[in-house]
């Protein structure tokens, strides 16, 4: 699915990723967890293609593409989504008209007609029920007076509509309640397959009880430090980063 | 040689332009001639023209020649409609009720203001509209220019006691259009009357069109005037509303989208003279280019006017790098009992709401358009003019695709 290979970032100058590497296989959950700072969201801004990082070596095949190369758009056709940790307001364009525009630009790069009014309808309808949002929020403009979770939810609506292959939560439970939490994870759940994948990077083991991942990845200092099993993120949970910072200083 | 160095740049223009054949009294043409007398081209000193500079005129050829042909468009397919082709009224129209174009003497000048003497000197056609029942009527004036000439129409808008009515002003002007169209509308708007002015300038590139709105309202009226520049080398609109009555009501809507190197200018002016009237005025636009935008409004709270409600903004958002915008409110109050507010913003879009819109699939210029409709949008949910609608959102469409 993807594999990122020695990446090497900076921002302004500063270097933030260090030499990761990551290998994601269709069917599986990966979660990436680590302390403020390690570089999480920046790993999930360079797939998503924001333009202010610079990647200084290494590289990232994504379905058999080299991603640097892609543009944002060109990454979200050939199936990769990110959810927002901050989602973005969008006066006046209704969620549900920018979905369709989205659906038929990836069905267009991919050869094939737009989707027609009603099987969209259709799909709304279907997909808005995995993370239980009110149709009426669908037809609102993009996340505009939506509640922390109600945007939370929307991201993974949008993720049910466009179907992914991979699909990288940047931080999807940061500021949700429980309740919303279990939403969102139930939706992440329901939609996933032997076919595609999902990368969830978390600061806090509570997403993950709701979550199963089968690798726990520990990032820090813009490396991945540690690999394990589910079990990695509880040791995690009870005794903090700070053993693993001190593992990595004595490796 | 004295001649030459007394000669001003109306003189220059004139030499170019026919005399009217509409019937003028001899008082009225005086009058209209002293004003061009003493008057020359605005300049950058005279702070109402500070951003719009009009020596451009002279350099238009004004030959009649045809320009491109491109297909008009006309809005309104159940309106009554007056063609008006290269400025002069199309002869074989069927009288239409209300509507009146034959004149044994025209009004005399009501203003001081030079291009409107020339509007008056030059005029190439008088219109004048008449409403006087309920049935809110759409008169459609559509203006086809196709040959680079000066287009000079005088109109007379008039909204009876109680009635309601509605006006589209479409200027349409083939692609590489150049010609000088100078349009003067004298509007009244008489007790409990209701009445609507949409005006769409969809000027050929080279077109330089000049046009001034002088509205009178009287007690318990309704005006709206929705204002759509959509293209054109210059476009400058003076809209003066004298809100002389009280109870009434003022709604003021633009939308613009420049390109290339157009320069557009919207000056607006409200007048509350009398109490407990409201007035709300939305302009927006975005400047892709090199293309200039100004934005002046003015609304005037008179010392007896207490209980006016006025509200007024004006948004830009700039696409290019070398797009200008010079948006000026101004306030002056002298009521002590009223409420208005003014804003002005002009920015860029919002990079990261298309960064996210990219995200999801859609190619950068699609989540820019879909941006821009959206911010636009919201001039057009004022316009209750179906048809009107749907004309300036296709052509905001087709403003992305060229």
């Amino acid at each position: 699915m993807i594999e990122i290979k020695n990446l090497h970032a900076n921002i302004e100058g500063k270097e933030i990723l260090k030499g990761l590497n990551l290998k994601v296989n269709a069917g599986e959950v990966h979660a990436i967890m680590g302390p403020n700072g390690a570089g999480k969201s920046t790993l999930a801004s360079i797939l998503a293609g924001r333009e202010e990082y610079e990647i200084t070596e290494g590289e990232v095949t994504f379905e058999g593409s080299d991603l640097l190369e892609l543009s944002t758009e060109e990454r979200a056709h050939l199936g990769l989504f990110l959810a927002f940790q901050y989602p973005v307001e969008i006066p006046g364009v209704s969620n549900v008209n920018f979905l369709r525009t989205a659906i038929n630009e990836i069905r267009d790069a991919k050869g094939e007609d737009p989707i027609s009014a009603k099987d969209f309808m259709a799909m709304v309808r279907e997909k808005s029920k995995i993370v239980e949002l009110d149709s009426s929020l669908a037809s609102r403009s993009v996340n505009e007076g939506f509640s922390g979770g109600e945007k939370k939810r929307n991201e993974i609506f949008q993720m049910a509509m466009l179907n992914p292959k991979l699909a990288v939560l940047d931080e999807t439970d940061s500021g949700l309640d429980i309740d919303a939490l279990r939403i969102v994870a139930k939706g992440v759940n329901t939609l996933k397959s032997a076919d595609n994948a999902t990368i969830v990077i978390t600061h806090y083991q509570r997403l993950l009880d709701y979550i199963v991942p089968d690798f726990v990845h520990v990032l820090h200092d813009g490396r991945i430090v540690k690999t394990g099993s589910k079990e990695l993120a509880l040791e995690l949970e009870e005794k903090g980063y700070d053993w693993i910072k001190e593992e990595t200083q004595v490796g | 040689m004295e001649d030459v160095l007394t000669q001003t740049k109306f003189d220059i223009l004139k030499t170019r332009l026919t005399q009217t054949v509409l019937p003028l009294s001899e008082e009225a043409k005086e009058k209209a001639q002293a004003l061009l007398e003493c008057s020359d081209f605005p300049t950058r000193r005279n702070e109402a023209w500070k951003y719009t500079n009009v020596n451009g005129l002279n350099k238009l050829l004004l030959d009649d020649s045809g320009s491109k042909s491109t297909e008009l468009s006309i809005i309104s397919k159940n309106a009554q409609r007056v063609h008006v082709v290269n400025g002069h009224i199309a002869k074989d129209q069927t009288a239409l009720s209300g509507v009146k174009t034959s004149w044994t003497l025209l009004p005399e000048l009501a203003s001081e203001e030079p291009f409107d003497a020339l509007n008056l000197l030059y005029c190439t056609a008088a219109i004048e509209l008449n409403f006087d029942d309920l049935e809110n009527k759409t008169i459609e004036l559509v203006f086809e220019n196709t040959c680079n000439s000066v287009i000079s129409p005088r109109l007379f808008i008039n909204c009876k006691k109680g009635a309601k009515g509605t006006v589209i002003l479409n200027f349409q002007g083939t692609e590489d259009n150049a010609s000088f169209i100078n349009v003067s509308t004298y509007v009244e708007v008489e007790e409990n009357a209701n009445l609507s002015i949409h005006k769409i300038q969809k000027n050929g590139i080279n077109a330089f069109d000049l046009q001034r709105e002088y509205v009178n309202q009287a007690d318990n009226s309704t005006f709206t005037m929705n204002t759509f520049p959509l293209s054109g080398k210059m476009t400058r609109n003076d809209l003066m509303i004298n809100v002389n009555g009280n109870n009434c009501e003022t709604f003021m809507n633009g939308a613009y989208t420049l390109k290339g190197k157009s320069h557009c200018d919207n000056h607006t002016t409200v007048d509350h003279k009398v109490a407990h009237c409201y007035s709300k005025e939305l302009y927006k636009g975005v400047i892709d280019d090199r293309a200039t935008n100004v934005f002046n409004g003015k609304v005037f709270v008179r010392k007896d006017a207490q209980k006016i409600n006025a509200f007024q903004s004006n948004a830009n958002i700039l696409l290019s790098d070398t797009g200008t915008v010079n948006s000026k409110p101004e306030l002056e109050i002298y009521a002590d009992d009223v409420k208005c507010s003014h804003g002005s913003t002009t920015g860029q879009l919002d990079e990261e709401a298309v960064f996210y819109l990219r995200s999801r699939g859609l190619s950068e210029k699609s989540a820019k358009e879909l941006l821009v409709k959206a911010f636009l949008g919201e001039v057009l949910e004022e316009v209750d003019h179906d048809d009107v609608r749907s004309y300036v959102e296709e052509q905001i469409e087709l403003h992305f695709s060229a």
